[in-house]
């Protein structure tokens, strides 16, 4: 009988990863706890850590960090592939997509918090197109777009906020 | 520890753009005018429209189980759902045209129809 | 940062703005014995609620000049043909109405009578609240051979004269179309651009709302919604007779208020018949008058009647049964999916 022991290298890369996703799991999962007055309003809290390693190291950190809390957690709630899954998975592409863009935009005039706002309303009409055209083609959802782009602004400013701090004064997560 | 955020030109430009939209969607989106027609969509279909103004449930056997509308009064309203997380129930009862109650795993949503002004005056 | 802010608070003040201009006046009220449905789109709420306030006026002018039981100047002058006297110094208005109703009476071929109003009354109708009868088929008999028409009248300037006693003049198919026309005059003068007027279900259209032209719903005659819906394009008129709005039920049949000149008995077997008017001067009296022909007279008939009326648009609902014409089945739209499966439909070119 012999033992084998497979050893993978891993890159200070992926350590970084593996430290942010498993914080951003973490409030993922706290936050799928809490109790929310209209189904998909959600603060968004572990879109901070995202954002954080965006500005902290680059775009593929963040990248991976979204797409890994996307997966485990959805493992973890035991919704992997459902329409809940689906739905966060659609709206952090589309945040991903949204953050990639404005990464680009000029630091002088725009800090984390105009990209937590983006990201934040490309999070919630990723959720609102897959309901329109894929969950429930028939159903017209205008009457909730005006709820959500309100939450979304306001999770957004203050995600954004939080990040910034984070920023400033712990430069070291 | 300086808690005041730095917030730059472009920050309070998509601040103020923001909220512009979010006027401009609740002004195009919310109208609060009393439906009278509910359609009830069913597993990707519509599975009929309904008048508000009678009493009627609605038993549709869903992927997850057993959903239950009821119209009553010019309102309608989820009776029971064999969904986990019972929002739609709680939503409770929906009267504005527009208003919706979405149940995703049952694939069961209903609606305030918007068109219930299909024509300005009647003749009759 | 000023500009901008002066720039996204101006957007602001523009997007509110233009909501309050886009608004809709709408006014209810009961004159006629039934109800007075305004719309006045896009003008400012003082200038809508004058202008329909003048309409109102005018509208009560006319119930108490032509109402058909109760005092009027109608009343008076069907008083003094009951007693075999002229009636002198008639009111212009009245005699041009006479004149138009006896003329769309010959063109009807006497099935718009509007000089049955014994049998109206016979029936109970000349009552706000009717109430279910038996008739009596020989005391029907009797009215009918009175033979009331409109031609039995005879004008010379003022004087309102008639040659058979048993002349009643009952304008109930004819006044909501009169009143349509005369709104129509009014809101002209008050420089109302679009609106739409509805008496008692007889609609005129002026302009259109908004980007749209004015909706209609036809009512389903034996449901408490709307069967079909159509545009009213500016200047048009819509009208119909049903069987359904002012009726009894004696003995499990149905008595409805559209009485046949000829028999005396209230028509059986039509639901409602659907006039739509293009744009003419007289289109709200036309709407009202030129349903009740095709309304009395038989299913083989009804072709002859609308050509020589010239009736283009028209729509009948009988039992499991729809008749319209080519251009009226262009123009209307089912609400329901439901009417085309549970009724044949017919299409008459």
């Amino acid at each position: 009988m012999t033992r084998s022991i497979i050893k993978i290298k891993t890159t200070l890369l992926d350590h970084q990863v593996a430290q942010l996703s498993a914080i951003a799991i973490g409030l993922s999962l706290l936050e799928s706890v809490l109790p929310s007055p209209i189904p998909g309003v959600k603060p968004g809290i572990a879109n901070i850590i995202s954002l954080y390693a965006l500005y902290r190291f680059n775009f593929s950190t963040a990248m991976w960090v979204s797409i890994l809390r996307v997966f485990a957690t959805s493992l973890i709630l035991g919704q992997f592939l459902s329409p809940t899954f689906m739905l966060s998975f659609t709206g952090s592409l589309l945040s991903l997509i949204t953050l990639y863009i404005s990464f680009r935009l000029s630091k002088r005039f725009f800090s984390p918090i105009s990209l937590s706002i983006l990201s934040s309303f490309a999070h919630i009409a990723g959720q609102l197109l897959l309901v329109r055209f894929w969950l429930i083609p028939h159903a017209s959802i205008y009457y909730l777009i005006p709820i959500y782009s309100l939450s979304a602004l306001l999770f957004g400013l203050i995600n954004g906020w939080i990040t910034d701090q984070l920023l400033k004064h712990h430069n070291s997560l | 520890m300086k808690l005041r955020p730095k917030f730059y030109i472009g920050d309070v430009l998509i601040l103020l753009i923001s909220i512009l939209f979010i006027l401009f969607t609740f002004k195009s989106f919310w109208h609060f005018e009393a439906g009278s027609i509910v359609q009830v969509n069913f597993q990707g279909k519509v599975y009929g429209n309904f008048s508000l103004f009678q009493n009627k449930k609605i038993n549709l056997t869903g992927k997850e189980g057993e959903s239950v509308i009821e119209i009553r009064e010019g309102r309608a309203r989820f009776v029971t759902s064999p969904c986990k997380n019972q929002y739609c129930v709680q939503q409770g009862w929906i009267h504005y045209a527009g208003q919706m109650l979405i149940c995703i795993p049952n694939e069961v949503s209903v609606e305030i129809l918007d068109k219930t002004k299909a024509y300005d005056s009647l003749n009759y | 940062m000023h500009f901008i802010k002066f720039f996204l608070t101006s957007i602001l003040l523009c997007l509110i703005q233009s909501c309050s201009n886009s608004s809709l006046y709408q006014s209810k009220n009961y004159v006629f014995g039934t109800i007075v449905d305004i719309s006045i789109y896009g003008e400012d709420q003082k200038k809508a609620k004058d202008a329909t306030n003048d309409v109102l006026n005018e509208f009560t002018r006319l119930n108490n000049s032509l109402h058909a039981w109760k005092k009027s100047t109608l009343t008076e002058l069907n008083e003094n043909i009951r007693q075999g006297k002229p009636s002198t110094h008639t009111n212009i208005e009245l005699i041009h109405i006479i004149e138009d109703a006896k003329s769309l009476e010959k063109k009807s071929h006497h099935l718009f009578n509007p000089a049955i109003g014994e049998l109206i009354d016979y029936w109970g109708f000349h009552q706000d609240e009717f109430i279910s009868m038996h008739p009596n088929p020989s005391n029907i008999q009797k009215l009918v051979e009175t033979r009331p028409s409109l031609d039995a009248i005879h004008i010379s300037s003022s004087t309102i004269s008639s040659n058979n006693r048993h002349v009643k003049i009952d304008l109930g198919g004819y006044a909501k179309g009169y009143a349509l026309d005369q709104a129509r005059k009014i809101l002209d003068q008050h420089q109302i651009k679009n609106a739409l007027i509805n008496i008692g279900g007889n609609i005129t259209a002026i302009g259109q709302h908004g980007k749209q032209p004015w909706r209609i719903g036809i009512q389903d005659p034996r449901a408490t919604h709307a069967i079909a819906k159509l545009d009213l394009p500016d200047g048009w008129a819509i009208g119909t007779s049903g069987d359904y709005q002012r009726y009894f039920i004696d003995n499990g049949i149905r008595y409805c208020h559209i009485i046949n000149p000829e028999t005396g008995y209230p028509v059986q077997g039509v639901y409602s018949v659907t006039v739509l008017i293009e744009p003419a001067k007289n289109a709200g009296v036309l709407s009202d008058v030129l349903s009740k022909p095709l309304f009395i007279a038989s299913p083989n008939d009804r072709q002859a009647i609308a050509r020589s009326l010239d009736i283009k648009h028209y729509f009948i609902i009988e039992d499991k049964h729809i008749l319209m014409t080519k251009t009226m089945s262009d123009k209307i739209q089912f609400l329901h999916p439901d009417t085309k499966k549970n009724n044949q439909i017919e299409i008459t070119p």
